[in-house]
């Protein structure tokens, strides 16, 4: 019996292309359009494949694929990761979600249904070794994260609101119209700012917040 | 702008320099009138106590515009400057007092060799330690608040601490005064050298507080030093000296401060403007970014279309074949609109006239021999008329095809602040089995000749223009396409819904 193999990738002619060449290499496999996650997941579960090949970027209403790793993997199916996504970190999340591995679209074609191929084999696609070392990366940048993020605990509720509208695009002049404050106090709280997170300038302080993930973690925690 | 008053302005220095004498020859003719008519005719004296805390305040106002102008220009040496003016601000009054009840000596009590020697060292030092270690902007916010602290417990300490002491006697013999006196004028004048010869040498120097201010402190210490030879008339030219000092130490700052005031303006300015071009920058990146990701997804699925077709051509069924050349072919379509549009200039909308615009339409189909009517109201709709103007053709070109012959109505409303369009044909309607699937990437009846790109592309064109496109499921015969576009606020209801309005193509 053949593996049963389903493609989740909202671009329709690289799915198509993949089920049709599995299909070739005498594998059941068929391409899924991404709707919702809902809908994705049934569709996914209903056919009781023993591998999905999962796109990270779905578009749409789903967005991230990562949120139907963990679901996919608790059901019994593998989950190969192929997406166009090369940054590290989101791979490594894949992996402790439970994938089996991953592979970029941008590799050449055979390499990507060859990886296919023997994931849906059962064989293993990435070397202990690999993972050990993708856990520790992602670990290794958490740990970094959060060390960034630690100066900014010593913000208090208005100096994360200057800094939050700064990082939204503001000004200090549109800071102090809409918080109906005066320009010179604004730029006394972005002064403390500077101080406590030890950088020269706003223009650096915004880069800062935003490169170790303080103000996606803000937006994250209070939805505008 | 090297010179011993550091500020640009060479008339207001002169000004200040033509102040300072007046008062200084003011200070000389009093004393000299003291002489003529005796010392009980006017109290000097009582003129100088009060004089002494008005140039407390005088340097303590200095020492606060400094400490502003620092927010500003971020220059170390200014917040020195600022803090020991503000230490001297707060010095002035104390000494004052302090000197009466320190010392039973009228020339000591007037004098008070000991507090003033203890503020000379005092400011000295700071200046020293300040001098020598670059410091940064923390540690210099938390010198300034260590030492308000201590000079506040030290002033509401001092009564406390006085009464104690007032049985002992802390006045000095005449000549250990003068010899102190003198000596804390040779400091000052140390220290003017110093500063000079430090500008020179590095270019840098404690605002508002140079050579010309440090000398003329030592000369007013001199000043004190001739008081204890002689004591009315010096003391008093002294204490005037120092408010010349404060006035021209106030002056120099607030000529600072207006000019930093006009600095601030400007760097905010210059905020603003670079805060518009890195986000253009960013919009920029981010488009282009986003043009890339797309084109190279594209690539990629071309890629592994053309390799299936290539490596397994033989083995897929021809169905699958030809679905893969087509969407291949619209791959192409899609990749050469991310290029052909990559400024992202066609997603701005504007107002148009909608009757115009289908109505074009219309009659270019109606020349070409198809039946359709349309009937539409004249308004305003936002969103972009070529690419309304392709949906439309689209759509009659799909009319076209799989209902040939059929008849084709067009009629349009607004409600809701919408505008929605409904174009209706009579043929055989769209297949139940194809309905969900519509308006995907290649969709294609079988046996048709359409290359499926038309409504999955005029969907998303309608989408990126605010509006909408969509099959309306209905019992009858014929196909029913609804699209919707956002009307124009700016126009008046009657206008848009005004029954004259109406056209018929």
């Amino acid at each position: 019996v053949s593996a049963r193999i389903r493609i989740v990738d909202d671009h329709e002619l690289l799915a198509f292309s993949l089920a049709c060449a599995l299909q070739a290499e005498g594998f059941d496999a068929a391409a899924l359009q991404p709707s919702t996650l809902e809908e994705v997941l049934d569709a996914v579960l209903a056919d009781s494949p023993d591998l999905v090949l999962l796109d990270l970027q779905l578009g749409g209403s789903i967005g991230s694929g990562l949120s139907l790793v963990r679901p996919l993997t608790e059901a019994g199916v593998s989950v190969l990761t192929v997406s166009g996504v090369t940054d590290r970190v989101t791979i490594a999340e894949t992996v402790e979600l439970g994938a089996v591995g991953y592979v970029g679209k941008g590799e050449p074609f055979e390499v990507l249904l060859e990886t296919a191929a023997r994931a849906a084999a059962g064989e293993s696609v990435m070397s202990a070794t690999e993972r050990t070392e993708l856990l520790a990366e992602l670990r290794r940048h958490r740990a970094q994260q959060r060390a960034a993020q630690a100066p900014f605990e010593q913000l208090t509720t208005k100096e994360r609101h200057v800094l939050g509208a700064l990082c939204a695009g503001g000004s200090v002049t549109s800071v102090a119209k809409e918080s109906y404050v005066s320009v010179p106090t604004v730029r006394t709280q972005v002064r403390a700012i500077l101080l406590k997170l030890q950088v020269g300038s706003q223009r650096e302080a915004v880069a800062l917040a935003l490169r170790c993930g303080w103000y996606a973690d803000r937006l994250a925690a209070r939805p505008a | 702008v090297k010179g011993p008053w550091p500020h640009p302005d060479a008339r207001g220095t002169r000004n200040l320099v033509l102040f300072v004498c007046v008062l200084f020859a003011g200070a000389l003719g009093l004393t000299v009138a003291q002489g003529w008519w005796g010392s009980d005719t006017i109290r000097l004296d009582a003129l100088r106590d009060s004089l002494q805390v008005a140039t407390g305040a005088l340097f303590f106002g200095a020492g606060l515009l400094h400490r502003a102008v620092l927010r500003v220009d971020h220059d170390t040496a200014r917040g020195r400057a600022g803090l020991a003016l503000i230490v001297c601000g707060f010095l002035a009054p104390w000494i004052t007092g302090f000197g009466h009840v320190l010392h039973r000596d009228p020339t000591a009590a007037e004098l008070s060799p000991l507090t003033s020697a203890f503020v000379a060292v005092l400011v000295l030092g700071l200046g020293a330690v300040t001098l020598t270690r670059p410091a940064t902007e923390g540690s210099h916010t938390r010198l300034g608040s260590t030492l308000v602290v201590v000079l506040l417990l030290g002033l509401l300490a001092a009564p406390v601490v006085a009464h104690p002491l007032l049985p002992v006697a802390l006045d000095l013999t005449p000549v250990s005064h003068l010899a102190l006196e003198l000596s804390v004028a040779a400091l000052w004048i140390i220290a003017a050298v110093a500063t000079e010869a430090r500008r020179r040498r590095t270019g840098t120097e404690v605002a508002g507080i140079g050579f010309g201010v440090l000398c003329t402190m030592g000369v007013v210490w001199l000043f004190r030093a001739l008081a204890v030879v002689d004591v009315q008339p010096w003391s008093l030219a002294a204490s005037i000296l120092l408010a010349a000092i404060g006035v021209v130490v106030l002056s120099t700052a607030a000529l600072d401060f207006t000019a930093s005031a006009e600095a601030g303006q400007r760097a905010d300015a210059a905020e603003e403007a670079l805060h518009t071009v890195s986000a253009a920058f960013t919009a920029l990146d981010d488009h282009r970014r986003d043009v890339t990701h797309d084109a190279r997804n594209v690539i990629l699925a071309m890629r592994a279309a053309t390799q299936t077709l290539v490596n397994h051509g033989e083995e897929i069924t021809p169905e699958a074949r030809q679905r893969l050349r087509l969407a291949l072919a619209q791959e192409i379509d899609h990749l050469y609109r991310l290029i052909d549009r990559p400024s992202g200039d066609g997603d701005a909308v504007s107002a148009f006239d909608i009757a115009q615009v289908i109505g074009n339409v219309v009659e270019l189909e109606r020349i070409d021999g198809l039946d359709v009517t349309a009937v539409l109201p004249r308004c305003a709709a936002l969103g972009r008329p070529e690419d309304l103007a392709r949906v439309v053709h689209n759509l009659l070109a799909n009319a076209r095809r799989h209902a040939p012959g059929s008849p084709v109505t067009i009629h349009g409303w607004v409600s809701g602040g919408r505008l929605r369009v409904l174009v209706e044909d009579e043929g055989p309607g769209i297949p139940r089995a194809m309905r969900r699937t519509l308006f995907g990437r290649a969709v294609t009846q079988e046996g048709s000749p359409g290359s499926g790109v038309g409504l999955h592309v005029s969907r998303a064109l309608m989408h990126q223009q605010g509006g909408s496109l969509e099959l309306v499921e209905q019992p009858g015969p014929g196909a029913v396409f609804a699209l919707t576009l956002p009307v124009d606020d700016d126009v008046p209801e009657q206008r848009r819904t005004g029954i004259s309005g109406l056209i018929s193509a």
